[in-house]
């Protein structure tokens, strides 16, 4: 018997133009009009896990791989298909989401393993485990206000696999994290395999999916393209992300660049951007920032061929379209030789100086005498600056400087 | 059906805590804490007590005691459905993420809400031996009255709570509507204003009202209330508690989708 067994499984998102309101769909509905549009972000998946197993779950940005750790997890209902699931399925979609701030880390422990699904007395015998797991230590009974970022994730990792469950469910969070930290996870993992759980990785880490996962699930806009053993479909997958690219280039040889403008993405692809995400100085991704913390603009490329002397750049816009500032590597005299194949590229702002608000990211790569695209994205990223809480600022920056005072 | 207790049985634990952490951080940087749940009602009374016996006098005894058996309940409806309405879509985050059973959140507000109910009553019973009116043998009834209150209000609140998430509408209406419903109960004004024929259908219609009469008799004035309107009140009490979890179970599968 399976532990997961899928059949026809659909999740339809219903996008609406504009937040709905009861005058406005009452509007609509008497004049027969549609004020939403209907996208289906799972399109008949079907499969079966067997108790033990440890699968992977890979597939591009928006090809529905959230979506379906969400369905597993009871989060959203699906549309339509079956689902059966044979035991209680604890998500790690996100570490250590419902802890709040203001209460310490013991009262958190408490509350949110009871959210997991814990009674007090189970939560009491695992105590010890979970914090030594967690190292918090001493931190225990202060506020999680005065916890590091890593002291954080820990706990939340820590707390969600001392859950009862049979189905652990991990949506990216071994992206995130030093590598101390992703090594003590692994480590979980395979004690956590021998002990019997099955368990449903989502990584972008093909690496560490060839590590771990005995099968793999490859979806691609909503769709299952391949289930197989692991190093088939990553080996697929890998040859269809290179192909897809060459494709690219011959289309937009013959297309005219009117419709790349209303894509928001353009250029001759022979190096693309693959990824854009933002992080602290750790290396967790991360997109709420404050101002005066530290955030990398990492940039992640794959170049076809050999690319002399590129010019990596990125421009951050304010929301409202204002252009605050566009760094490239040739203005900053940062000169990459060459790029082939796959790398990174990134840039960091030793103390960020953008006061609170929603910021655009453009990302370009170009030749270097800046005149050539290879690819181009246009304000597709986005990070926020949270409100400073101590002190509130207006403008644009909080500069860098010194205040002095004398009396004359 | 027997689900929905249930869900109150098993998630206790859970429940409890949620209400604890939401009275926690309430009051957590105001430096009278706990107080101002108290002082909110109090000072209310302050000013009506000022209205209705120096401006316009009304000529009740014992005007203040009177005016808070009706304010504390009153208070604790408010809280619950203003707070409660709001609860999924504030709590957002959690619940596109972890799965457990959603009713979980309303619930909680209004047993946070419900702590402090109590309290008050059991300040304002020794307000009223101090004012040496006196403790009547009909407030063995209280505690029934109040379980009323809770089941009445968390049935308001889960359907509010549960529509709210689908229009967000539903939240100003609902602010405007407890602010018509508090003048249309008798809470700074006797039900005796009411003319005696419409009186038995005005606390019929309006179940508040009849709630805070029963509050005042139990209380201050030691008289057992109609036996009939008791089985009412009991009626009318689950009745909304059942409708506002079935409403809310209705759009509960939304949920994640729509905050």
């Amino acid at each position: 018997m399976p532990i997961i067994d899928i059949a026809n499984l659909g999740k339809k998102y219903r996008i609406f133009y504009e937040k709905s309101s009861l005058v406005k769909s009452f509007f609509a509905w008497t004049k027969g009009r549609r004020i939403y549009e209907d996208f289906w972000a799972l399109k008949d998946i079907s499969f079966a896990v067997e108790k033990g197993e440890t699968i992977g779950i890979i597939g591009r940005n928006g090809s529905g791989k959230t979506t379906l750790l969400k369905l597993l997890a009871g989060v959203t209902r699906p549309e339509s298909g079956t689902m059966k699931i044979g035991g209680f399925a604890s998500s790690l979609l996100e570490l250590g989401t419902g802890f709040q701030e203001e209460l310490t880390g013991r009262e958190n422990i408490f509350l949110n393993g009871g959210i997991l699904g814990m009674s007090r007395k189970e939560i009491n015998k695992k105590f010890k485990d979970i914090i030594n797991f967690a190292g918090i230590g001493k931190f225990i009974d202060s506020p999680m206000r005065t916890y590091s970022t890593g002291m954080w994730m820990r706990l939340g990792f820590s707390l969600a696999i001392n859950a009862n469950f049979e189905i652990l469910l991990i949506d990216e969070v071994l992206a995130v994290g030093d590598a101390s930290f992703q090594k003590k996870c692994f480590e979980k993992f395979n004690q956590l395999k021998q002990k019997g759980a099955t368990i449903l990785l989502v990584s972008h880490n093909l690496e560490k999916v060839r590590e771990i996962c005995n099968r793999t699930i490859w979806l691609d806009a909503g769709i299952c393209k391949a289930f197989d053993v692991t190093d088939k479909v990553v080996d697929m997958y890998l040859d269809n992300v290179e192909r897809d690219a060459e494709s690219s280039i011959l289309e937009d040889a013959k297309e005219l660049n009117v419709s790349d403008f209303l894509k928001k993405k353009w250029g001759s692809k022979e190096a693309e951007i693959i990824s854009v995400y933002f992080s602290d100085k750790e290396g967790m991704a991360k997109e709420c920032f404050s101002t005066d913390e530290p955030l990398i603009v990492n940039i992640d490329y794959l170049a076809k061929r050999e690319i002399k002397k590129p010019a990596f750049g990125f421009g951050i816009y304010k929301k409202e379209g204002q252009h605050i500032c566009g760094p490239n590597t040739k203005a900053y005299e940062f000169l990459i030789d060459a790029i082939i194949g796959k790398g990174k590229v990134s840039f960091m702002f030793e103390k960020l100086q953008l006061l609170e608000g929603e910021y655009l990211v453009s990302v370009s790569i170009y030749n270097n005498d800046i005149n050539h695209p290879y690819d181009h994205h246009e304000k597709v990223y986005k990070f926020l600056v949270a409100p400073n809480k101590a002190e509130e600022q207006y403008g644009l920056l909080k500069p860098t400087g010194r205040w002095s005072h004398e009396r004359i | 059906m027997d689900t929905i207790f249930f869900v109150i049985k098993k998630y206790w634990d859970l429940i409890i805590g949620l209400a604890v952490k939401d009275l926690k951080i309430r009051y957590k940087s105001a430096f009278l804490g706990f107080l101002w749940s108290i002082l909110t009602p109090m000072f209310l009374a302050i000013i009506f007590f000022i209205v209705f016996t120096k401006i316009i006098p009304m000529g009740i005894k014992r005007y203040p005691l009177f005016l808070l058996c009706a304010l504390f309940p009153w208070n604790f409806v408010q809280l619950s459905l203003g707070m409660g309405t709001v609860s999924i879509v504030s709590s957002g985050n959690l619940i596109k993420k972890v799965y457990f059973p959603r009713e979980i959140i309303p619930i909680s507000v209004v047993f946070s809400n419900a702590y402090n109910l109590v309290l008050s009553f059991l300040i304002l019973i020794v307000v009223i031996i101090l004012s040496g009116a006196g403790i009547k043998p009909t407030i063995l009834l209280l505690p029934f009255l109040i379980v009323c209150n809770i089941v009445f209000t968390l049935g308001l609140v889960l359907m509010c709570a549960g529509l709210n998430t689908y229009y967000r509408d539903v939240k100003y209406i609902v602010e405007i509507f407890t602010l018509g419903w508090f003048y249309l109960t008798p809470i700074f004004y006797p039900i005796e204003l009411i003319p005696q024929v419409y009186r038995n259908l005005y606390v019929f219609l309006n179940p508040m009202a009849m709630l805070v009469g029963f509050y005042r008799d139990v209380m201050l004035y030691g008289a057992w209330p109609d036996l009939f309107k008791i089985g009412y009140m009991v009626f009318i009490s689950l009745a909304v508690y059942f409708t506002g979890f079935l409403v809310f179970k209705k759009y509960e599968p939304l949920f994640a989708d729509m905050v």
